[in-house]
This record gives C-alpha cells, structure tokens and sequence, in this order.
C-alpha cells in the first residue's frame, strides 16, 4: 500500500532460506545490472534514519582536528585519512583540540576525492579558523590540485588577498568565479562555509550568515579524483587565485569538512553554533 | 574503497564520534569490492561469476569497485542467508551505470535480491526498475520518482522500518528522490 510518493506501507520480509544475488535475478538469467557497485552495505535490525542517510550519501571527509599524535582520522563514513605535515597542535581549538600551521613546510592534505572532480557534483567547505598573526600578508587556505605537489588542473579555491578578506573561488570554462568576503580577525574563531551548486552558483558563508554569492555556472571540473591541501598551495603558488595572494596560512584550522552536496542556511545555522 | 581499521588512541574526539565502516549507524555486511567480492566482515562473502573485474578509482578515489557487466552475465551469489525475517533493515550502495535499462512495463537491475519462492514476502529486493531506485517485497513496492544517470557516481538506499512496517527509498540521500 502506498502512503504518498515517498513511502510504502508493508509488512516484513518472511524469507527464511533461499538465494541471494548481486547483479542479477535468482535465475541468473536476467535483471542483469550493468555498470560499477561500491560499498554496498546491508544493516539488520535498523531502518537508518534520513539524517544517516544523508551524511552516508554527502558527508564525504571530517577531520575532528584532535588526533595530532595519531594520524589525521576522518570522522566521516569513508574512513578517507588525511596527511598532516609539519603542523602543530593548536593551543586549543573551537571544538576539542585543532591544528596549528604555522610555518613554511605545515600543510594538510587529503587525496583521492572523486566528486570534486566531477562536474556535475555540487559541493561545500567547512572549516573554522583563526588566523595568529596578521592577515593583510594573503595567505592559501584551500587548495585544489590533482596532483599532492599542488599542481595540474590547480585552483587556490580559499584564501586571502592583499588587504585581508577571505576569497572563495570557483572555475567555469572561461576561467574564474571569485566571491570576497570580510576581513577575518586575528586571534578569534571565525567559521567559513563555502558552498557550491550549479543552479545557486557559489556561496560564502561567515559564522553562518550569508555574506556573498555569485551568479549561477557550471563547473569546470577536471574529471579525475583530486587533491585538497589546507594551508598553502605547495608547488601550485602560481595555480590560478582570483586575488588570493599565494602564501603561507598562519593560524589554527579546526573541524573540516567536505560534503557532496550544497549545504543549506538550516546546516550551516547548527554548524557554526555548536 | 579501502578501509582502515580503527587503532586505539590516546587523544579524544571532540565532537561527533568516528564513524565506524558502513557509515552512520555502522553495518552488518559490507562489501567494500577492494580486488575480492568478500564481506568486509566475513559472514557473507559473495562470488563472483563470469569474470567480473574490479577498477579504480571507486567512488572516493581509493580501492576499486567491482564492475559487472550484462553483456557478460556477469554477477555474484551470497551463499550464507542474510535473516531479514520480521525485521528493520538498510541498504546502501554506490553505484555508477554504464547504462539505464527500461521498457514497458518495465526493466530491472538487481543490485541485491534474495529469493525464497514467487510469493509475497517471499522476496526482497533492492534494484533499479527503468532506471529508478526500486525496493520490493513482491507486490509490495517502493519506487524513487529520479532515473539515475549514466557514468556517474550516485549512492542509493532502501530502508523497511518494521515498527512502523514502511519502505523507504533514497537517492543521493534524499528521501523518495
């Protein structure tokens, strides 16, 4: 019986032998899938509410930032583990402990994400910061590369330029989409929420309240899984910026996230309160 | 993709707790594809027929996927049954069509199914059916309302919550998508 559109009244399964298949019918004959499966996962007992389903489905990596004497966890579903380079660990962060980067050689990286380099694929950044020393100097925050030294297909996709406002970048096939944001204050924790979607274009969000956004467009994106780096832009300072300068970030990151998906005003309200 | 076992470890998290392999909530079987059709817990390891390869990326750029193509006949049995016998259960998958089969009435591709005979409730099923997300107990069905695109990464879900005896579909984690 159905309910609405959306569900489906049902009493229970009652097998209690038989066969099971992936890709096809038990006649091993027909239904014939036809394409690539990853990670299909059976749970008993529990019907996963739509939240679980929701993060499952678009949180794609979330560094606590708490680990440093670890490795760099994620936190997310994907167990997709970061490299931590040269970082320190903050003293303190927003949420638990955060990393320090504070020197030339201090960057975080993580590789490997296929949906950022998929076009169709909206996307957003989470991140607290709170930069320790000037930032009229500019500074890469977030780093878009196919390759771990920074370069190919390379974007600085957050930062920032001379007079100390964040950026927020994006790319289309004619070049660059750049949304400035404020002055970010040192020694304070300020959350940035960057976000992407074809239809919205790109949003930047400061502490959770919509500060800029552009015009709807399309991503240009490279087509192969790729890299993000926290903290500087390695060998891709030269890497297209929009008005970020390339430079070293000085301050604490905490509490990053990636999703494949465009984070709404309600996410972000409850992210930047915790 | 690949998965790492989770260390003991001596610092703290400070927020959400790591989620453990599955996902939110966890998971009773996983089939992480990485080069074997093995569960990543070892209760229900799956076999391959017809040669089914496995290609990288997956659809977080680590580990493989499994491929399995129609115009080989290529699939895989569980021989262990999973007991879904009055109860709750979730599936998940990520899956990346090399194309969308329909017809009239219709055109299935099974992603898991477990068969006891030709009679209600003796199946369930979780496919896509002309292209959308599609779980079945026989006769009683849930369909998502979005075909699912060809040559691209999507992740799809069934739930059937038995307390509330309701099936539920999700497409990129969005109910009835």
């Amino acid at each position: 019986m159905h309910l609405d559109n959306i569900r489906t009244n049902a009493p229970p399964s009652l097998i209690t032998t038989g066969t099971q298949t992936i890709g096809c019918y038990n006649t091993y004959s027909a239904g014939f899938y036809h394409g690539y499966i990853d990670q299909l996962t059976v749970l008993f007992n529990q019907s996963k509410s739509a939240a679980q389903i929701l993060a499952d489905a678009t949180l794609v990596v979330y560094y606590s930032m708490d680990c440093l004497s670890y490795t760099s966890l994620d936190s997310g579903p994907n167990q997709i583990n970061g490299i931590a380079i040269g970082v320190s660990a903050g003293d303190g962060g927003r949420l638990g402990q955060s990393y320090l980067f504070n020197s030339s050689l201090a960057y975080f990286q993580v590789t490997n994400l296929v949906l950022l380099g998929q076009s169709y694929s909206p996307y957003s950044f989470v991140m607290w910061l709170r930069p320790i020393i000037s930032v009229f100097n500019g500074g890469t925050i977030l780093h878009l590369s196919r390759y771990t030294n920074g370069t190919g297909s390379c974007t600085q996709l957050i930062g920032f330029n001379s007079l100390g406002q964040i950026v927020a970048n994006g790319y289309n096939s004619t070049g660059l989409i750049s949304i400035v944001g404020p002055i970010i204050n040192v020694d304070q924790w300020t959350h940035i929420v960057v976000t992407f979607k074809q239809t919205n274009g790109l949003r930047l969000y400061i502490n959770g309240v919509l500060y800029a956004q552009s015009n709807p467009f399309v991503y240009a994106a490279s087509g192969v899984p790729m890299t993000v780096t926290l903290g500087q832009a390695l060998s891709g300072f030269n890497c297209s910026s929009g008005g970020i300068q390339s430079g070293y970030y000085r301050g604490q990151i905490d509490e990053f996230a990636i999703y494949s998906r465009e984070l709404s005003q309600a996410d972000i309200t409850i992210m930047a309160n915790p | 993709m690949i998965l790492f076992s989770l260390l003991a470890i001596s610092c703290s998290s400070s927020s959400s707790t790591t989620v453990s392999p599955g996902g939110q909530g966890g998971a009773s079987v996983l089939y992480t594809f990485d080069g074997n059709a093995n569960d990543y817990f070892g209760n229900y390891n799956a076999v391959p027929h017809n040669n089914p390869q496995y290609i990288s990326p997956g659809y977080n750029g680590r580990g493989y996927a499994i491929q399995l193509l129609s115009t080989s006949s290529q699939y895989l049995t569980i021989a262990n049954i999973m007991n879904f016998y009055r109860r709750s259960v979730t599936v998940e998958a990520w899956l990346y069509p090399l194309a969308i089969y329909s017809s009239n009435p219709y055109t299935d591709m099974i992603i898991f199914q477990q068969v006891y005979s030709n009679t209600q409730y003796q199946y369930m099923q979780v496919m896509l059916r002309n292209g959308y997300v599609y779980g079945s107990f026989f006769y009683d069905d849930i369909s998502g309302v979005t075909v699912l695109r060809t040559n691209q990464w999507q992740h799809i879900a069934f739930t059937y919550d038995y307390a509330a005896q309701t099936q539920y579909v999700y497409l990129n984690g969005v109910l009835g998508r």
